[in-house]
């Protein structure tokens, strides 16, 4: 048999929906930070971590990712992307960029991506659910409602968030998320 | 739920099934320390683009696929395994895929074993033990898998290989990879793999996993055949179909054989039919023997899965296990229109009916009585009801 027929092939790239991917992941790492400062109810979420909370959300094999955790004075802070000297306490990482993709384009929420085991989680169980109910926030926060209703499992209604919440959120956290 | 004195289930495959299925593989075969398989496919299935949506899904995986080994045939050789072999080694590959149906499964299955045990003679495996530390091993069934792929067998030259261990670690049904294909092509191995389900769930062999395995086949199957045939085997329904075939080879493999696939089995062997087909034709008669002349009959729970809550609900329960063969048979005529449904329309001579009745007898005398297997085939040949018995 003829070897040479069958030649080894290798992987190739996908840095289109690589760059999306850290895009988003950077905006959002960006607007948990000024949500952090701007809504009481991320607060409250972030206070209940414990002081060394260390959240890294990334894609397998080879990024992107993002950090976001707290710092020696417990302010929530996005770290950037790189784990290295970092003491990771919540490692959620995406099996693949096209499962990242389907994320973030909103094709599946997070609660459907992780039911459909798109993501591997090292970490405490409560904690990866408190973080998923700071994304839900923040993805109400940062998106419009037509989209917001596709990544996230209940759209909150009037009584949990009002207009003026809502709204007044919306600008700070942009105007944060955008310049410091 | 009845429970017997004693039995055994086994299962390693893990199914994932659904959109970008195909891009968990790396991770997937990255866990179990696998980095570099070899791809085993068929020429068709190389044709239909399948191999290149795999290598797609492996983009930015940061991995090498070893090489995509096209070289499978309707008729799985000891040479094509021995080539995939070579292949194997000379690539230094550490996993295998297999895309394709029951044929690429075998050859995947047999070169695992002469790649784990760094050997060239399959014969030293005729007999296995379900202890063995193979490569790990994924298959992605497509459109005309017969289920056997999740099994625990391999057929090579005709030699049976049958072990636990056989099973793949992972089967991946990618709604990319289910193409469109005629009618006769979907139809034929979903009523083999229902035959088989439904013949590994009868109440002599069936324990309570098996039958919940069992129980989504023939749901799956029954549920999705008919918009299934229509799209080709692709979409929405085929999807579902793909996953209740897939699901039955694995209940295949945890219950002994039962009347229908032996003589199914048997009969394709002598006159050359393919396998999905005589088992298809079989089915109804089989069952409807089973029904007729045995003690036990057919479970009654078999309603369930075939005709759905509502009409289970509304039968008796003495009427469930009869309503379950007629739904059954319903469902092999309505498929009629595109496969022969006797046993005469494959112009098989009376001599060969006697010698797979002679053959396959021996086994099931006792459970069905003497001249069963005859009957059976009898039945099938004319398109005739199974005569006799209680009802």
């Amino acid at each position: 048999m003829n070897i040479n027929k069958y030649p080894e092939i290798k992987s190739g790239s996908k840095l289109i929906k690589k760059i999306y991917v850290a895009v988003m992941l950077w905006i959002v790492g960006r607007a948990i930070q000024a949500a952090s400062r701007v809504d009481r109810e991320v607060k409250e979420e972030f206070n209940r971590l414990s002081d060394d909370f260390m959240m890294h959300l990334h894609v397998l094999p080879s990024g992107p990712g993002m950090i976001v955790g707290k710092d020696k004075n417990g302010k929530v802070k996005y770290m950037g992307w790189n784990p290295k000297g970092k003491k990771i306490t919540l490692d959620m990482k995406v099996k693949n960029i096209e499962g990242a993709m389907l994320m973030f384009t909103f094709q599946e929420s997070t609660c459907v991506a992780s039911a459909n085991n798109r993501l591997a989680v090292s970490g405490n169980v409560p904690d990866t659910m408190a973080f998923i109910r700071i994304l839900n926030i923040v993805e109400t926060y940062l998106l419009p409602k037509f989209i917001t209703s596709l990544a996230v499992k209940r759209y909150p209604k009037w009584s949990q968030m009002s207009p003026l919440r809502k709204y007044t959120g919306r600008v700070l956290v942009y105007v944060r998320t955008f310049t410091f | 739920m009845q429970i017997p004195d004693y039995f055994k289930f086994f299962n390693k495959t893990r199914i994932i099934s659904g959109k970008k299925a195909l891009e968990n593989i790396p991770y997937e075969l990255q866990s179990m320390d696998a980095v570099k398989p070899l791809v085993i496919t068929d020429r068709r299935s190389a044709d239909d683009g399948l191999a290149r949506v795999l290598i797609n899904a492996y983009g930015d995986s940061g991995l090498v696929i070893g090489a995509v080994f096209d070289g499978v045939t309707g008729y799985p050789s000891t040479k094509t395994v021995l080539d995939a072999a070579q292949l194997f080694r000379a690539r230094g590959c550490d996993s295998i895929i297999a895309i394709g149906g029951e044929n690429c499964a075998s050859v995947a299955k047999a070169l695992n074993l002469l790649a784990s045990y760094k050997t060239d003679d399959l014969i030293q495996f005729e007999s296995l033990p379900d202890n063995m530390h193979l490569y790990p091993f994924a298959v992605i069934p497509t459109s005309g898998s017969s289920g056997r792929e999740t099994s625990t067998r391999s057929v090579i030259d005709g030699r049976i290989f049958e072990s636990d261990e056989l099973m793949p670690d992972i089967a991946v049904i990618d709604p990319r990879m289910l193409k469109k294909r005629g009618k006769t092509e979907t139809v034929l191995p979903a009523l083999r793999a229902l035959a088989e389900a439904v013949e590994a769930s009868a109440e002599d062999v069936a324990n309570p996993m098996n039958d919940s395995f069992a129980f989504a086949s023939i749901q799956l199957i029954c549920e999705n055949l008919a918009a299934a045939v229509n799209s080709g085997g692709s979409g929405k329904a085929g999807l579902g179909l793909a996953n209740g075939i897939a699901i039955s080879g694995i209940v295949w493999s945890n219950a002994p054989e039962g009347i229908g696939s032996a003589l199914a089995e048997d009969l394709a062997a002598r006159t050359g039919n393919s396998r999905d087909l005589c088992a298809a034709i079989l089915l109804p008669y089989a069952l409807d023997y089973k029904l007729k002349n045995t003690k036990k009959g057919v479970r009654g729970e078999l309603l369930l899965p075939v005709a759905g809550i509502d009409r289970y609900c509304a039968a008796a329960e003495s009427d469930r296990g009869s309503l379950g063969v007629e739904a059954i048979i319903k469902i092999v005529k309505d498929m009629g229109k595109y496969m022969p449904l006797t046993l005469k329309e494959l112009n098989i001579p009376h001599y060969i009916l006697e010698s797979t009745a002679g053959a396959v007898e021996d086994s099931f005398a006792k459970q069905y009585g003497k001249g069963s297997a005859m009957m059976i085939l009898e039945s099938a040949y004319n398109g005739e009801r199974v005569s006799g018995g209680k009802k």
